[in-house]
């Protein structure tokens, strides 16, 4: 045995070191800024260079006239030296100007709606947004933000993509409707192809899949999609389930015919994978340790969705109205959440978002945000932030999360009893 | 000239993560590690012909690094907000162990030399000649210096109150693990 190894302290120093809660995002340094700084310090130091040189020319030059004439007409020697240093000093200063740092490449903000939001940490949020209606080109917008949504700066986007979400059983490829990330570096759009990052986001490409992903989420080092697997006609689409590791754009089928009645739900939550579909479809989960079917709690609905945290909460759309099932074993088995607001049954616009264990906040419009249960009973835990439209409600952890509302973006820091908006402006 | 551009585009990007990890662990600061590893790298870009024919660039970078953060540290010389700890994402595979704040607090009081002995030796697992080269000084002090880092927070654990857990090593052991002549 090594003897450093025989030390407590050492086995934890390098436990500490090597944690990889310590790696960093690598766009925090970018190749183009090091060409600027790298240009910088060249012309720096060429303008040092030259002010050195000068500066032995004058002297070398004022010791001669010195030598060489009469003490009275010492004046306009050096004056004439002096101002041909000065000229090299007037260039050699604005050779050392700092050449511009590079603009971010994503275009500004500029008030965009937000779209979608996924966060990789407590701190880091990446936020999809759009600056015109459904179906504009060039109007999509793309921000980051390090520190829990104070400060956002502009990452670009692929120039073809438009904002909106795809007709069910369209090929509207170039669509773009969601963001997320699966680590620091590695994130995709979607809606309808597929665009992924491995550099933080500051450069996308396209992934070739069969069809439109209709849903992604990435957990454990694992992406897993939704993907249309039949949209050429048929009166209704399915989706199949694809999964890729998170750094590479290996996307395999999952094997087993993980095949669901569009439009599907995906949950992910570690390495247990839920899908759910519509109309009659079983829900597939592998929480067993392989895909296996189960029961559906949607059963019958028009739409589903899906949101997981240790509890995983479905939301099965019916026509206007909806209704809710919950799961504390992946999506093997599934519990009504009968959930009563005291207006008849829920709108088929509740959104819900799981946060921790046997609880989720539920969005309503215009009633407050309130805790659930699995139980289904409801606690009031905040009035709605600003106007009434809840799109999505989503938790980093128990404590942190994020709400999309009347398309902008608010942060909760105390398990949703207050909500405060983000600013997003970049420049 | 695009060709060594392109070349150093390359090192760069495919190194990045680890420069900037070694850079954070060495300075305790994930901002105050960007800064120093695009310092690092501007001046590697100003001298790649060089470093790509007579060096290994990573270690050059390394070296730069730890040698820019130890000179700012002596020229600023005065006391630093210890940053936070890091930001922890919910992850199962990391999630059994959790991050020992308490250690990553005690090498955060250490002085940048002492504390860049330690990732030399510890992350990066560079023997002691090997780490001897990167800082510059010889096998005896980076003995020494990994002696009286591992010092401070033993001590500190040492006398904790609560006794979880102790880094106190009897004599004979820290002797045969660090003595200079052993």
């Amino acid at each position: 045995m090594d003897p450093l190894d025989r030390d407590p302290l050492e086995r934890d120093l390098r436990d500490l070191l090597t944690d990889d809660r310590l790696a960093l995002t690598t766009h925090l340094v970018r190749i183009d800024a090091v060409h600027a700084g790298a240009t910088r310090r060249r012309r720096r130091r060429a303008a040092v260079t030259a002010v050195a040189g000068a500066v032995v020319v004058v002297a070398v030059a004022g010791s001669a006239l010195l030598a060489h004439q009469p003490r009275a007409s010492t004046g306009s020697g050096p004056a004439t030296s002096a101002s041909g240093g000065t000229g090299h000093q007037t260039d050699a200063a604005r050779a050392a100007e700092p050449t511009p740092t590079p603009t971010p490449t994503g275009a500004a903000w500029d008030g965009a709606r937000v779209m979608s939001v996924t966060a990789t940490s407590t701190r880091t949020i990446v936020v999809l947004g759009s600056t015109g209606d459904s179906g504009c080109t060039g109007c999509l917008r793309l921000a980051e933000s390090h520190d829990g949504g104070a400060t956002f700066s502009s990452l670009p986007l692929p120039s073809d993509r438009v904002a909106g979400t795809p007709e069910l059983g369209s090929a509207d490829g170039n669509v773009v409707s969601d963001v997320r990330f699966g680590s620091a570096d590695d994130g995709w759009l979607f809606g309808g192809d597929l665009q992924a990052t491995h550099d933080g986001g500051h450069s996308w490409h396209y992934v070739q899949l069969p069809a439109n992903v209709r849903a992604l989420e990435a957990a454990s080092g694992r992406v897993w999609a939704l993907v249309a697997a039949n949209e050429t006609g048929g009166d209704l689409a399915d989706d199949r389930l694809w999964s890729a590791p998170v750094g590479e754009d290996d996307w395999q089928p999952v094997p087993g015919q993980v095949v669901v009645t569009a439009p599907g739900a995906l949950a992910v939550q570690g390495n247990t994978v839920t899908v759910l579909g519509a109309d009659r479809s079983p829900a597939w989960s592998n929480a067993s340790g392989t895909f296996s079917k189960g029961a559906n709690p949607c059963r019958g609905s028009l739409d589903t969705r899906l949101s997981g945290s240790d509890t995983l909460w479905a939301t099965c759309v019916t026509g206007t109205a909806a209704h809710l099932a919950a799961s504390n074993d992946g999506g093997r088995t599934w519990t009504d959440a009968p959930a009563d607001t005291g207006q008849g049954s829920l709108p088929n616009s509740v959104v819900v978002g799981a946060r921790g264990t046997g609880e989720a906040v539920l969005g309503v419009p215009t009633l407050p945000l309130a805790r659930l249960a699995m139980n289904g009973s409801l606690t009031e835990v905040a009035k709605p932030p600003t106007g009434e439209l809840v799109s999505y409600l989503g938790f980093t952890n128990r404590n942190v999360g994020y709400a999309i509302i009347d398309s902008a973006l608010w942060r909760t820091d105390d398990g949703a009893g207050t909500w405060h908006r983000l600013d997003i402006t970049t420049p | 000239m695009a060709d060594e551009q392109d070349a150093f585009d390359v090192f760069a990007r495919g190194r990045m993560r680890e420069l900037l990890r070694f850079a954070h662990v060495l300075t305790g600061d994930p901002h105050r590690a960007a800064d120093l590893v695009q310092d690092a790298l501007e001046r590697t870009l100003m001298s790649w012909d060089r470093v790509v024919r007579k060096d290994d660039p990573v270690a050059y970078v390394r070296r730069a690094i730890v040698n820019r953060h130890v000179s700012v540290w002596r020229r600023q010389r005065r006391e630093r907000l210890v940053a936070d700890t890091p930001d922890t994402p919910y992850d199962p595979r990391t999630a059994k162990r959790a991050f020992d704040g308490d250690l990553w607090a005690a090498l955060s009081t250490l002085p940048p030399r002492q504390r860049a002995v330690l990732v030399l030796r510890y992350y990066e697992d560079l023997s002691e000649a090997d780490t001897a080269a990167a800082l510059g000084c010889s096998v005896g002090t980076v003995k020494s210096q990994t002696w009286k880092a591992l010092a401070k927070p033993r001590d500190r654990s040492a006398t904790d109150s609560e006794g979880v857990r102790t880094w106190t090593r009897s004599t004979a052991t820290r002797s045969s693990a660090t003595c200079a002549t052993c």
